[in-house]
């Protein structure tokens, strides 16, 4: 019952996870982007400021060479550099010495001085060949400085040595209003991220999780190592909050949807249990029309000795309604039996109840001894039409069983039909206007039924087909009769020949037949 | 005077016209059966209503019909003193004959 509606939530709820998760992804991918644009424009800063602090160094080499180590130029070039900014300290060292000390030191002494001969050789060395600044890692002493080592020319004389400090816990604030504030980094030398080598940050302990990146730029012979993270979303909140929105606004519609659809659901199968409730009252109303008309036909026919009786009732496949087909057997007393088959015209409850009203006037007369012409005489006078045109066809034969004899009277109804071995002839009655047309005239036809002979009373339903004579419908009603042994034989293979769907309207059968 | 068509159904029909002696003619055409019997019915008798003076029932055009059809001619016949009926075919005179009716529908 909920499967439905279960199925509309589960797409939704999946549509909406899709498209949350995609919004996210953008979002993500987007937020990466504009971090990894941020950590490049930082490096292009840091390259420039990278080149400025080496620029002095540069002139101060160039000048030592062409003063031979001029000590008065040196001094009177770096003492202005050597008051904290840039440096705290400045030096001018031999290229090649075996004794490496420096030459020259303007501001503090250098704490290069105390590092081991072969460090300070080693540095010199590699200072003296390789063309651009040499950094000097001193971040682990309590000084904490950085060392800048630079020599002029393919040969040179001299090496320009100096040093700044880098205070831990240096930190670098951003103005809020430039391109970096939204952003933390820190600043580390060398290719690792490590607070021993940390030289700014812009907060006390960068130790950066989520969505970082990270850059480098080159740093004298060294690198400097740049981490970034975003401190709010780079590409507005408005971003950030969609996956939300479509998650909020996707399982509201999606609810939506399925409380709609288990609505819809809920109406068609009210509709189809009224659609059950009212096919099954009106079974239940024509099976009831049906239990009343099969309670006014007998149930038992009686028994007469020498005489043999079968009787079949079909009601008709087309509609609820009952028909008002009818048979009956009335023991009238002296070795006569009364015969009875009949149809009122219409159908319905009306016709059933004309039916019994006729079948029960008919048990009255014949009790009372009147002759089969008498009885339907009486009933014509008895039943009026009237405006509905309510007519009934009824067929009465008083059997006289010791005699073989049948007297027939007829209103408006078929003929009955006399099977002699192997062949079938009507019985020729005076046919009156049906009960309820007019006066019935009131004229008996005699038949005397042969040894073997069987006399077949019926109602039009057996025989009678759309548009056809009925000359034709009776002669194969004729022919379906012939070669039959039992009456029970005789009845089941007419209606099996004449009515093989069941029938467009109801058949009564009533057979008649003597014992050898 | 031109037709009137009414009372079409599926199966059958009613049409009226004047004939030249200035009598209303019914043509009951199709066949007639209980499903349609009522309805068609109704337009006869209101035909039947209208019309003061004599009536003829034309059945030459009716293939077919059941006890319905012949309630239906009864009904006619008994409202209307001057009503006849004419030109049934053999199956609806057949029809007729065997339920014992030949006489009361006044058949020509």
């Amino acid at each position: 019952m909920y499967r439905i509606p279960a199925l509309v939530l589960v797409v939704g709820l999946a549509i909406v996870a899709v498209l949350a998760f995609t919004a996210r992804t953008v979002h993500e991918n987007n937020e990466d982007h504009l971090l990894r644009q941020r950590v490049n424009e930082a490096e292009a800063v840091l390259s420039v400021a990278a080149t400025g602090t080496q620029a002095p160094l540069s002139s101060a080499a160039i000048l030592a060479e062409a003063t031979h180590g001029d000590s008065s130029a040196f001094s009177g070039l770096m003492k202005p550099l050597t008051n904290g900014t840039p440096y705290v300290s400045a030096s001018l060292w031999p290229a090649d010495s075996p004794d490496p000390r420096p030459l020259l030191v303007v501001g503090a002494q250098p704490e290069l001085a105390r590092r081991s001969g072969s460090e300070i050789s080693s540095f010199l060395t590699r200072t003296r060949t390789a063309q651009s600044v040499t950094i000097v890692d001193l971040l682990g002493d309590s000084t904490r400085r950085l060392g800048f080592g630079f020599a002029s020319g393919a040969t040179p004389h001299y090496i320009v040595y100096a040093e700044s400090n880098r205070p831990a816990n240096r930190r670098s604030t951003v103005d809020s209003n430039t391109a970096f504030s939204d952003l933390d980094y820190a600043i580390y030398l060398g290719s690792r991220a490590e607070a021993s080598h940390l030289l700014a940050a812009s907060i006390a302990d960068p130790n950066f999780s989520g969505r970082t990146a990270s850059g480098s730029v080159k740093f004298g012979d060294s690198k400097l190592l740049i981490v970034m993270t975003p401190r709010r979303e780079l590409g507005g909140d408005l971003l950030a909050r969609l996956p939300w929105f479509i998650g909020g606004f996707g399982i509201a519609i999606s609810l939506s949807a399925a409380l709609l659809v288990d609505r819809l659901v809920r109406r068609r199968e009210h509709a189809e249990r009224l659609a059950q409730l009212n096919a099954r009252l009106f079974r239940e109303q024509r099976s009831v029309a049906q239990t009343l008309q099969q309670s006014l036909l007998p149930e038992v026919l009686p028994l007469f000795p020498g005489l043999e009786l079968a009787v079949r009732y079909v009601p008709g496949v087309d509609g609820v309604d009952i028909g008002g087909d009818w048979y009956d057997v009335v023991d009238v007393g002296q070795g006569h039996v009364l015969l009875v088959v009949g149809d009122v015209s219409g159908r319905g409850l009306r016709a059933a109840s004309v039916m019994a009203s006729l079948r029960y006037a008919i048990r009255a007369f014949a009790s009372q001894g009147d002759a089969p012409e008498a009885i339907l005489f009486k009933l014509s006078r008895l039943i009026d039409g009237g405006r509905d045109a309510l007519f009934a066809t009824v067929l009465c034969g008083l059997v006289n069983v010791a005699e073989r004899r049948v007297t027939f009277a007829n209103a408006g109804h078929p003929n009955p039909l006399l099977v002699t071995g192997a062949t079938g002839e009507f019985v020729a009655t005076h046919v009156s206007p049906p009960i309820g047309v007019a006066e019935s005239a009131g004229v008996a036809t005699d038949v005397t039924v042969p040894p073997g002979g069987v006399l077949v009373a019926y109602t039009d339903g057996l025989h009678e087909r759309r548009g056809e004579n009925p000359d034709v419908s009776l002669a194969r009603l004729r022919d379906a009769a012939l070669g039959h042994g039992t009456l029970d034989d005789l009845l089941d293979g007419l209606l099996h020949e004449l009515t093989p769907d069941g029938g467009h309207d109801d058949t009564a059968i009533l057979a008649v037949t003597w014992r050898p | 005077m031109a037709p009137v068509d009414n009372g079409a159904t599926a199966l059958g029909s009613v049409h009226s016209d004047i004939d030249d002696s200035g009598a209303r003619v019914v043509r009951l055409v199709g066949e007639i059966d209980i499903s349609n019997a009522d309805a068609l019915g109704r337009h006869l008798d209101r035909l039947l209503a209208v019309s003061g003076g004599p009536v003829v029932i034309d059945l030459a055009g009716l293939d077919f019909m059941d006890s319905s059809g012949i309630a239906m001619l009864l009904r006619a016949v008994g409202d209307a003193a001057t009503v006849e009926i004419r030109n049934p075919s053999t199956v609806v005179r057949r029809i007729i004959e065997c339920t014992g009716l030949a006489e009361i529908l006044r058949i020509s």
